[in-house]
């Protein structure tokens, strides 16, 4: 009648450890409880409901993501749609990286179309730039874009070059740094980029890394200590705090890793699965202004808010 | 009677006091209080509330402890009568069955979307598929947050797409992962497993999206399943009515023709209202006839001329052309049938689409000249049923592989073989039995030979290691499931394979480098896979080097099947491959654009590997067949040898001097098999002669099957091209193998009639005697049927049955009396699912599993809300014994050592308090106290008579509880304290334990006093 079941073992180590009085959470006091967390999946396209990719947050703390219906979805601070519109082009395959530029304009890496797309706030195409290839100015698979304090933009790219491209304000090419490796200044998919104070910050996916270079392209260090317990696992993207933070979704490991601009690990949330405290490889984040952060959480099919 | 009173409820030793009672009522009120309180807040139910009488029990336990039998002092005592009284009280909810209940306010939506014939096709430029499933997508995705959604679709079968859950990954194709025979529309399944799939705990609801035509199954006894477990049905109907219809009935044909005579065959068509169209007739595909119609509404019958001047097998079918705005399905517009025509069979040689015709132009040559009628097909032209081989006596697979067919084709050879006794030949080549991908198929079931070799060769081994990345175009998983299983098959079983995803976990080997021969383990592996969007080949290539850097295989090989798009791997890791030896092949499958294939080139080409880019999925089973091959050549030898003869057989009956063979593929012969021709006898590692088949026989059914694994072309076999026996030789061996044509007296036909088929046996024997008729019915969905044919007249017998689906069905009647044993050939085909004669939905029995279940009628702008707002929360329990038994197990311990366990407060006090003095002065305290106890017990035994006095009848009573209670109750000197040292009192304490026990017990009987109980 009593076959011990592991349900029933588990409780009985529950009351154990109770009944000792000891703990065996094996927290290393890292983990970050969020206040709320909300969950939603985007609007359906037709017959599908499909992932989200990416995302970003304007000044207004508008919602700008991406899917992979090749879509660009508008939501207001709580996550409600607002507008939608579609990628020029989108047979081939569905853009990645998307940025609010300072003039309000919305720049998208139509990653395999290798192209930016710059659209108005109303979904309107102001121009493309780019064209398939290895030259200045041109891309493979373009993957996320930046811009600086000075209105310049950083486009990256992964698949064949793995570098960054830096354009001015309007379009001109200045600079090009990196290619694929794993030494330091080299790049395996650098996903998601953020500028602050004079430092562009990289996530360099499959190198599990960190990269800050300045303005002009120079390496100037991997961020943090690379120590086992701030190591990353395929970092997809990155966004910067309202309180000086870093704030990085984890492809890999389908967390969210919070670090100084120093690169000391403050807090983690998050495991790969598809539970309430969960992600499944997810691919962007964002932070608004009240610190609540946006995930795309691709494989779930699903936007998650999170207030740390 | 009193006794027993008594000593159930012993005198009380110490005076009674009612107040001693307060502890019980206590008790008693706040168990009831909680028992009443956990039923009445819905935290706890008891299944068996009977039990609690056993709290009867309680008085009778408080009584002992009231009459002071325990002999505890007041607090330990009323510890002792609360802690047992707890544990009275745990043990009966225990025996109550406890259940712990919980509330749920989720909702839980199953979506249960009929994707029958008669709900996906096109009308009015909607699909009404498509529709249902927007409205799954728009309402799963406005869910509210928490509530779970999942969906099952139906046709004859269901299947699960999505399982309830909260996060819905509703994707593009996600209805071409189920295998639905949509034949049909089964609402009982599809409902009963929708509601299976709702998790108990939630509140369930199923949102069934359907025609409403129910054409298989009951539904009735699953609505009242549905409404006892709460589960409401919404139902959102999908309608249509059709007043314009055309469609053919029947195509009849005669029963018995002879050759070079005109017969009739007659359709018969039907119409929902008079119009005009064309009826064409074709006979294995080539158009007849032809004729303008104009048609009455109900049914017309028109009559063709067939006229048939050879034998075989001839496939009619029937169509009727109207305008678009005449007809609403034209799936309905064609029937077939068959004629077969017994005569002298023809020999079908089969062949490889892309193969050299030098393979079979010199076999082919040697069959015409032995008057026999050949006819070459390709592998795509292969028929896929076995009727269509019933016009031949021998089927030959020449140099062609696995790949180039489908498992139907193959599945109709074997059924030909062993039901209708077609006789089957494998001629050898690169492309044949191992190497060709033959292993465990249904035509190594029917060889004579098979492709494991692994008991007889020593072979270099091989590893293979293959990535998959193959969730990115439709039915990519499931293809790359199948195509790494045949991957395996070819594979020699010594070989390893690995294969590597990127799973829930990240980069994973799903199983590392493995020797093929455990295919049913790694098959349940690949079956039960899941593979994500690979980011990156690098980590993944990386496992893989590694992996096969372990392998102490000669050759390692790696295939990559993916779009294109992961992170491409540095030239460093590359340069390691090459480093390494292990080539890489790379198989770009809808990529998505130029670069994605540079990628996958560029990995291959410097790698020494391999570079494919299909353009069709289909296409990958051969490339990865191929690839596969590239590890075991080895099974292929390129030697000249001499034949010799193994068993004796006709088909070698006056051949002289057989040629040498330049080359032969290993097989092991069956055990049944005849092996007439074989190797020489070479030494193994073993020192064992082994020999190989080269040409071996044997029965499988019906029919004869035979394996020639050299080849019979310029190739291995030219020296027997130039034989002047080669065509002996063949004719003999097709001979033997070829089907017998037994004249027998029983005709069979079959015919359809509404949702049956009939199966009819005619005899035709001069001196017809009655016979006991069993026909097996093979038909659609590998499903068969076995049928007793009833005399329904002197020399007919007669049965019918249920159809099952669209189809071709096969049947075999065999008949046994008065000494006979006859077997006859037949079948029938139905042209269209029956869902294509439904011309209206049937929302009436929509209306009924909403009536029945309390769900409600939907429409295409019900808001979600409708659906998911109807919530009322849900309770539901589950067993809570293993929490009650900790519990008790706990308290267990705790009773005994409140009973038996004392603690001096005075010597814990002690031990926490400094020591006095260093111990050498504490040793010596002792020693000195040693010194006084023994020189005082000398003067004792000095001054003591040398016997015991007689024990005094003084004693105290409490010593009764013997002399553990002695040390217990040093804490209690009123009581304990004995009036003088113990060792100067009375003569107990010169008797030994048992001594003073005995006397106890001794006083005990003469005080008639009762025994304690505790």
């Amino acid at each position: 009648m009593l076959s011990p079941s592991p349900e029933s073992s588990t409780r009985l180590c529950l009351w154990l450890t109770l009944l000792l009085g000891t703990g065996c959470t094996g927290g290393d006091g890292l983990l970050i409880e969020p206040s709320r967390i909300t969950r939603k999946s985007i609007p359906s396209a037709g017959a599908t409901i499909p992932a989200p990719r990416a995302v970003t947050t304007a000044p207004d703390d508008t919602l700008y993501l991406l899917d992979n219906a090749g879509r660009v979805l508008v939501f207001d601070r709580d996550g409600n749609p607002l507008r939608q519109w579609n990628m020029p082009e989108s047979d081939v395959g569905n853009p990645e990286g998307i940025c609010v530029l300072s003039d309000g304009h919305i720049a998208v890496a139509d990653t395999h179309y290798h192209r930016v797309v710059v659209f108005d706030a109303s979904g309107h195409v102001l121009r493309m730039i780019g064209q398939e290839g290895q030259g200045d100015g041109d891309f493979y698979w373009p993957v996320a874009v930046v811009e600086d304090d000075s209105g310049n933009r950083f486009v990256s790219e992964y698949g064949g070059a793995n570098r960054v491209q830096k354009f001015d304000s309007d379009w001109g090419h200045l600079l090009t740094f990196g290619g694929i490796g794993e030494s330091p200044g080299e790049f395996q998919r650098p996903s998601g980029m953020v500028w602050h104070d004079g430092r562009l910050y990289i996530v360099d996916a499959f190198n599990d890394r960190i990269q800050v270079f300045d303005g002009q392209g120079r390496f100037l260090e991997v961020l943090g200590t690379q120590d086992e317990a701030g190591r990353l696992h395929y970092p997809y993207d990155i966004a910067l705090g309202p309180n000086r933070d870093l704030w990085v979704i984890e492809y890999g490991a389908g967390r969210i890793s919070r670090f100084n601009l120093e690169g000391d690990l403050l807090g983690r949330f998050g495991s790969t699965g598809s539970g309430p405290r969960q992600f499944g490889t997810p691919w962007g984040l964002a932070v608004d202004s009240g610190r609540r952060i946006w995930v795309a959480d691709t494989r779930n099919h699903r936007l998650v808010s999170v207030d740390p | 009677m009193s006794t027993f009173l008594e000593r159930l409820f012993p005198r009380p030793r110490r005076p009674f006091r009612w107040s001693q009672t307060i502890s019980l009522a206590t008790f008693v009120l706040l168990y009831v209080t909680l028992v009443v309180g956990l039923e009445l807040s819905n935290t706890m139910l008891f299944v068996w509330p009977e039990a609690f009488a056993l709290m009867l029990l309680t008085p009778w336990v408080w009584w002992l402890h009231a009459a002071g039998g325990s002999g505890l002092g007041r607090i330990r005592g009323v510890v002792a009568l609360w802690t047992r009284l707890t544990l009275i009280g745990l043990f009966v909810m225990l025996l109550a069955e406890p259940r712990a209940i919980r509330t749920s306010d989720v909702v839980a939506v199953m979506y249960t979307v009929d994707i029958s014939d008669s709900v996906g096709r096109e009308t009015d430029d909607e699909n009404a598929q498509d529709q249902a499933l927007s409205f799954v997508a728009n309402t799963m995705s406005q869910k509210p947050e928490g509530d779970q959604a999942g969906l099952v679709v139906f046709g004859r079968n269901s299947a699960v797409e999505l399982p309830p859950a909260e996060s819905t990954p509703l994707e593009e194709g996600i209805l071409l992962n189920s295998l639905i025979d949509r034949d049909a529309t089964n609402l009982e399944q599809s409902l009963s497993l929708a509601a299976a799939m709702l998790p108990s705990e939630n509140r369930g609801r199923i949102v069934l999206i359907s025609d409403g035509t129910e054409t298989a199954g009951d539904l009735r006894s699953i609505l009242d399943e549905l409404k006892s477990r709460e589960i409401a049905v919404d139902v959102m109907p999908i309608t249509y009515s059709y007043k314009s219809e055309v469609w053919v009935e029947q195509l009849e044909l005669p029963r018995n023709i002879k050759l070079g005579e005109t017969y009739e065959a007659d359709v018969v068509l039907s119409s929902l209202k008079a119009g005009n169209g064309k009826l064409v007739l074709k006979e294995n595909g080539r158009t007849i006839d032809e004729r303008e119609i104009e048609f009455p509404a109900g049914k017309s019958r028109y009559t063709f001329p067939i006229r048939l001047r050879s034998a075989g097998y001839y496939e009619y079918d029937a169509t009727v052309v109207v305008d678009q705005g005449d007809d609403s399905w034209k799936e309905n517009n064609t029937v077939l049938n068959f004629l077969f025509v017994e005569g002298e069979g023809k020999v079908l040689v089969v062949t490889d689409p892309r193969g050299n015709p030098a393979d079979h132009e010199s076999l082919v040559r040697a069959i015409r000249e032995s008057e026999r009628v050949v006819e070459i097909r390709n592998a795509y032209e292969f028929p896929r049923d076995a009727l269509s081989l019933m016009a031949y006596d021998v089927v030959m697979f020449v140099n062609v592989g696995v790949e180039a067919f489908d498992v139907v084709q193959l599945g109709a050879v074997k059924d030909a073989v062993e039901n209708l006794g077609v006789g089957f030949l494998m001629v050898g080549g690169p492309n044949s039995f191992g190497p060709g991908g033959y292993r465990k198929t249904v035509i190594e079931e029917i060889l004579p030979v098979e492709m494991d070799i692994t008991k007889k060769k020593v072979l270099p081994k091989g590893a293979l290691a293959i990535i998959l990345h193959t969730c990115e175009f439709p039915e990519g998983n499931t293809w790359g499931k199948r195509i790494t299983k045949q991957a395996i098959k070819v594979l020699h079983p010594q070989d390893e394979i690995g294969v590597l995803v990127y799973g829930s976990t990240g980069e994973q080997w799903l199983f590392e480098p493995t020797p093929a021969r455990e295919y049913a383990s790694l098959a349940k592996k690949i079956n039960g896979a899941v593979i994500g969007d690979m980011p990156s080949f690098v980590s993944t290539m990386k496992m893989g080097l590694e992996g096969l850097k372990k392998s102490d295989a000669s050759a390692k090989h790696m295939i990559i099947i993916s779009d294109g798009d992961p992170q491409p791997p540095t030239p460093a890791v590359l340069a390691e491959f090459s480093a390494n030896k292990i080539t890489i092949s790379t198989i770009s499958i809808f990529p998505h654009g130029g670069r994605e294939v540079q990628i996958m080139q560029q990995i291959a080409s410097s790698t020494g590997g391999r570079y494919y880019f299909p353009d069709d999925p289909s296409l990958l089973p051969s490339i990865f067949i191929k690839e596969s091959n590239t590890l075991k050549r080895t099974m292929i030898q390129n030697e000249t040898l001499q034949p010799e003869v193994g068993f004796p057989s006709s088909i070698l009956k006056g051949l002289q001097s057989l040629p040498q063979l330049h080359g032969y593929v290993l097989t092991t012969a069956k055990p049944r098999a005849e092996t007439i021709l074989q190797t020489p006898p070479k030494e193994n590692e073993l020192g064992e002669g082994e020999i190989d088949p080269l040409l071996a026989i044997y029965k499988k059914g019906l029919g004869t099957s035979a394996a020639f694994t050299s080849d019979l072309s310029t190739n291995w076999g030219r020296d027997w091209v130039s034989w002047d026996q080669y065509r002996a030789f063949v004719q003999q061996l097709v001979t033997r193998i070829s089907r017998v044509h037994r004249k027998g007296h029983l005709r069979l036909w079959s015919y359809t009639e509404g949702s049956r088929g009939t199966v009819v046996v005619e005899d035709f024997h001069p001196d017809p005697s009655p016979l006991n008729l069993i026909a097996a019915v093979a038909g659609p969905h590998d499903r068969a049927e076995s049928l007793t044919l009833k005399q329904v007249g002197p020399t007919r017998y007669q049965a019918s049955f249920p159809l099952w689906g669209k189809g071709r069905y096969q049947v075999r009647a065999n008949a046994e009396g008065d000494g006979r044993k006859e077997t006859a050939h037949g079948g029938l085909i139905v042209s269209y699912s029956p869902e294509y004669l439904k011309f209206n939905s049937d929302p009436l029995v929509l209306q009924t599993i909403v009536d029945k279940t309390g769900g409600q009628m939907l429409n295409p702008s019900t808001k979600p809300e409708e659906i998911y707002n109807r919530r009322t929360p849900k309770s539901s329990s589950r067993q809570v014994f293993d929490w009650f038994l900790v519990c008790l197990a706990c308290l267990l311990p705790l009773d005994v050592a409140v009973r038996r366990v004392q603690i001096d407060p005075r010597v814990l006090i002690a031990s926490f308090r400094p020591a006095k003095a260093a111990s050498t002065q504490t040793m010596g305290t002792l020693l000195q106290r040693k010194q006084a106890v023994d020189s005082r017990l000398d003067a004792h035994r000095d001054q003591s008579p040398p016997s015991h006095s007689t024990p005094s009848t003084e004693v105290p009573r409490h010593l009764a509880s013997g002399s553990t209670a002695q040390t217990t109750r040093t804490s209690h000197p009123r009581t304990l304290q004995p009036k003088s040292p113990p060792i100067e009192t009375t003569a107990e304490d010169a008797m030994s334990t048992t001594e003073r026990l005995l006397a106890l017990k001794r006083r005990r009987g003469e005080n008639d006093e009762p025994l304690d109980s505790n």
